[in-house]
């Protein structure tokens, strides 16, 4: 653990540094590849959608007495009678003597096969009722109200905040992405779509956004005067914003993926069936996008916009110029100059009481 | 730099904020104790969580369309269900379930047990038209008189054809005014109300929005003729329960949209002069009849009438969604057991302790000392959340479903962020030169405004949904922004005064192996943090101790 906070401080002074928004086009690339296979997952394998949605078939079995033993048994009556669309039923005791078993919607065929199983295993009388979605067209609508204003309302915030429109634009952009790419992959995993994955997205929702907004905060302290700078460009010191909080990054990802990894490890694996394992999929997958995306889409792609800004341009023209003259002079650098401005960091300006001659530094820090 | 010693003396005193804090937390479960003293013998303890339908079962309602007004349509039943819905969720905490069934069935599934006038509140047809006030003051008769012949009269006369004004002079200046086609009506009106019967109970009255309406006021017994709607509920904007203070009564108010408020100005006008009375009718009861005070401009009106905390609620709930397209009767009630098996609940947890101790032992890993205080403050979050979840589940029904427990668990974990923001600062400032103690009131300097940015995301999504979204996604919007507050006040209250006073200690001052602040730890070689320190802040260093 040392080793990160050593690997911490590098980043920090800039002596180590990742290149996040220089290299953007591979990071644009392999998000491209991700969000199009997410996409395509989902024109062609669509939403595998719950009861909750779309309704179902609702039994209604007598038995002796209705408890958790019987409730259990009608279960397993379900699960045996040969029907895959009544798989993973709903079952819930209903007074004394009755089972209350939910499946998907089923033909007439299907749900005698189901009701016969049910017989089978003991219950006395069976009815069957057609039950419609519990998620009503209005609540969707109504969401996708809240959503859009919601969304309105921060692309206002965030350019208010860091007085950059580039910035709304960049976060909403991270925010499609992560949101996109899990949809993506609840398509591709068949993992039902009930309330519960609604909320795990409204979940990622903030919390993208949330990640997005702790990284702009670096770049922007970072790039504050940056136009009376003759040193470094908007571009690096938005990659040295992403680098000094790349060690936050981490943490931060991994103390919140981990509470969301038990969870998607006990519903998916332990249980097999229930709404932890719909919930802990769309944490998991939206939350990795989400930190993904912060570090690797929307600061580079602000950065990108940013620089396209003539004053920026002129700035960024005017380093290079300096960089070249010191090329041609220079005063007693023995290294040569790296192509990347790897070695420039905001650090050189500040007090470095740390910095020692190579010689006299320790090994295995 | 707002860290200069200098300023410190203006900086809040850790230790005072850090007991008050704590002391509140311990109030709240006072609070809790409090209130399960109160319980009686057979309640659920105050120190239980509400669980959710799926964990702990309820009570299973079902409402069965009546028939009599024509067809029983999906539309129409999918409409009841979306307005019974929103009354049942109207606070959005309590993750009631509502669904069709057979075609003309709404069930409506609540958490716990069965709560009295629960189907009266959501499956009542809400149906409010105001009216004009022909005939005041009449009797209830002894005997019930069979007066279809009237209704018969009464239906074959197109009252289409008379206008606002036509209706407002019939009050003002007598029934005469009417045009002579629809006479006739009159007299059969006057006859029925001369036989009509004025239950207490309530009275059966088909109550036809383009018609006059006998009806009568349960709780006084008038009797009276009224006009055809002059505007109906769907005009209403918005409704709300209201303390009146001057006559101490629960009322309700409400807001007319554009059209129906321009009505509404148009009647109180007319009837101001004479004092003349309007009435309000709810599912062919009045409600209540006011003369007019004032001409009314804003189309805000109070309705009252006798009401309860709880009934001023219940209507303002019912006029807020709007009116049943279908009349429901109760087609039985019953307990239902929970939809998820127990071992969910336990995997659920178990995993979720797993989980944040795994989250623990990284902190202790990498922060060393310092994740001493983010276990602290993870257990402070989880103390609060645990006990406001308690609180809210007694005082306005918020129920915990799985999901629901998982979210808040891994709420709990993200929670973490804000104080990795905080602690990464610190450590750089600590990196460039400055001693702890400085380093910490700088660190929080710029980590505070990370923090609240981030944090005012989450919150305008909460609120923006709360607002917007219904049902279960209101649920959820709730839940949002109760975490994210949670997260604010322990890093305010907690983390930050905690981190102060630590600084000041040695342990951490002065950088000790173990406290996650030396050196070598953070990658600085070759010297201890208050050498480096006194090397680039020589004047300070006197302060580190």
């Amino acid at each position: 653990m040392g080793r990160i906070s050593t690997f911490g401080q590098h980043l920090y002074e800039g002596r180590i540094s990742f290149d996040f928004v220089g290299r953007r086009k591979l990071w644009y690339s392999i998000s491209a590849i991700i969000v199009v296979v997410a996409a395509l997952a989902f024109v062609v394998r669509g939403f595998n959608y719950g009861v909750e949605f779309k309704g179902g078939v609702e039994f209604t079995a007598t038995v002796k007495t209705a408890n958790s033993a019987s409730s259990d048994a009608m279960a397993k009556a379900v699960e045996d009678s040969g029907v895959p669309e009544a798989g993973d039923p709903t079952v819930q005791t209903s007074g004394s003597d009755r089972i209350r078993i939910q499946t998907r919607a089923l033909t007439q065929d299907q749900a005698s096969k189901v009701t016969e199983s049910l017989t089978k295993a003991g219950a006395t009388d069976v009815s069957q009722q057609l039950v419609g979605p519990t998620y009503g067209k209005q609540v969707a609508k109504k969401a996708l109200t809240g959503l859009i204003v919601f969304l309105f309302i921060v692309v206002i915030f965030i350019w208010a905040y860091f007085r950059e429109w580039r910035m709304s634009v960049a976060g909403i952009v991270a925010l499609a992405h992560d949101l996109i790419i899990t949809g993506g992959v609840y398509a591709l995993s068949g993992f039902e779509v009930t309330p519960a994955t609604v909320t795990g997205l409204l979940t990622i929702l903030g919390y993208s956004l949330y990640d997005t907004v702790v990284v702009f905060d670096k770049v922007r302290e970072n790039t504050k005067g940056i136009l009376k700078s003759t040193s470094k460009t908007y571009a690096e010191q938005a990659n040295l914003a992403l680098n000094q909080t790349l060690v936050r990054s981490i943490n931060t990802s991994v103390t919140a993926l981990l509470p969301v990894g038990a969870l998607l490890f006990a519903g998916a694996a332990i249980l097999g069936t229930g709404p932890l394992k719909d919930l802990a999929l769309a944490l998991f997958v939206g939350m990795l996008a989400g930190t993904y995306s912060s570090i690797f889409i929307a600061t580079p792609f602000a950065s990108q916009l940013k620089e396209r800004e003539p004053a920026i341009k002129a700035q960024a023209a005017r380093v290079m110029a300096k960089r070249a003259k010191q090329v041609d002079a220079p005063v007693e650098t023995a290294a040569p100059v790296a192509h990347r401005p790897v070695a420039s960091s905001g650090a050189s300006k500040r007090t470095q009481p740390s910095r020692q001659p190579r010689s006299k530094r320790g090994k295995g820090h | 730099m707002a860290n200069t010693p200098k300023n410190r003396g203006n900086l809040p005193r850790p230790r005072r904020t850090l007991v008050l804090f704590l002391a509140a937390i311990i109030a709240l479960y006072g609070l809790v104790a409090l209130i399960n003293l109160d319980t009686k013998k057979g309640d659920d303890s105050a120190w239980k969580p509400k669980l959710g339908l799926d964990l702990e079962g309820g009570t299973r309602i079902t409402l069965e369309a009546k028939a009599n007004e024509g067809k029983v349509t999906k539309p129409k039943l999918d409409q009841a269900r979306d307005i019974i819905d929103q009354r049942v969720n109207a606070t959005g905490v309590s993750e009631a379930e509502v669904t069709t069934q057979s075609g003309n069935q709404v069930i409506i599934e609540i958490p716990g047990e069965r709560k009295a006038g629960i189907v009266d509140q959501v499956g009542k047809t809400a149906q409010m038209r105001f009216r004009l006030v022909w005939t005041q003051n009449l009797t209830s008769a002894a005997k019930k008189v069979d007066t279809s012949a009237q209704q018969k009269i009464i239906d074959g006369i197109d009252w289409s054809k008379v206008s606002l004004d036509q209706m407002i002079k019939a009050e003002t200046t007598g029934l005469a005014a009417l045009p002579k086609s629809v006479q006739p009506g009159i007299a059969a009106l006057q006859k029925q109300a001369a036989g009509f019967v004025c239950t207490p109970g309530g009275v059966q009255v088909e109550d036809v929005s383009s018609k006059p309406l006998v009806t009568c006021d349960t709780k006084t017994g008038e009797v009276q003729i009224l006009s055809p709607a002059v505007i109906e509920g769907s005009e209403v904007k918005s409704a709300n329960q209201q303390y009146n203070t001057q006559t101490a009564q629960w009322t309700v108010q409400i807001k007319l949209k554009g059209k129906g408020s321009d009505v509404f100005e148009t009647v109180t006008k007319a009837l101001t002069p004479a004092q003349n009375r309007f009435a309000i009718v709810l599912d062919g009861e009045i409600i209540t009849a006011p003369s007019s005070q004032a001409a009314i401009t804003n189309g805000v009106s109070e309705i009252t009438g006798s009401f309860t905390p709880s009934s001023s609620k219940a209507l303002a709930n019912q006029l807020k969604y709007g009116a049943l397209p279908l009349t429901f009767g109760l087609n039985g009630s019953e307990e239902i057991g929970p939809s998820l098996a127990g071992t969910q609940l336990h995997a659920g947890l178990l995993a979720g302790v797993i989980g944040l101790i795994l989250v623990v032992v990284y902190c202790l890993l990498y922060y060393r000392g310092l994740g001493l205080v983010i276990i602290g403050s993870l257990l402070v979050a989880s103390a609060l959340t645990f006990v406001l979840v308690l609180l809210l589940g007694k005082g306005m029904g918020f129920t915990l479903t799985l999901p629901g427990i998982a979210g808040l668990i891994v709420a709990i974990g993200i929670t973490a962020d804000s104080f990795i923001v905080f602690f990464e600062r610190i450590r750089d400032e600590v990196r460039d030169g400055k001693s702890l103690r400085l380093a910490v009131e700088a660190g929080w300097v710029r980590a505070r405004s990370t923090i609240l940015a981030a944090d005012a995301v989450s919150i305008l999504a909460a609120l923006t949904l709360f607002i917007f979204a219904i049902g279960v996604v209101r649920g959820f919007a709730f839940a949002l922004g109760l975490t994210t507050l949670i997260d604010v006040f322990v890093v305010f209250l907690f983390t930050k005064p905690l981190v102060s006073l630590l600084a000041r200690t040695k342990f951490f001052g002065q950088g000790h192996k173990l406290s996650g602040l030396d050196a070598a730890h953070l990658g600085i070689t070759g010297r201890r943090v208050t050498e480096i320190a006194r090397s680039a802040e020589p004047r300070t260093t006197g302060e580190v101790n």
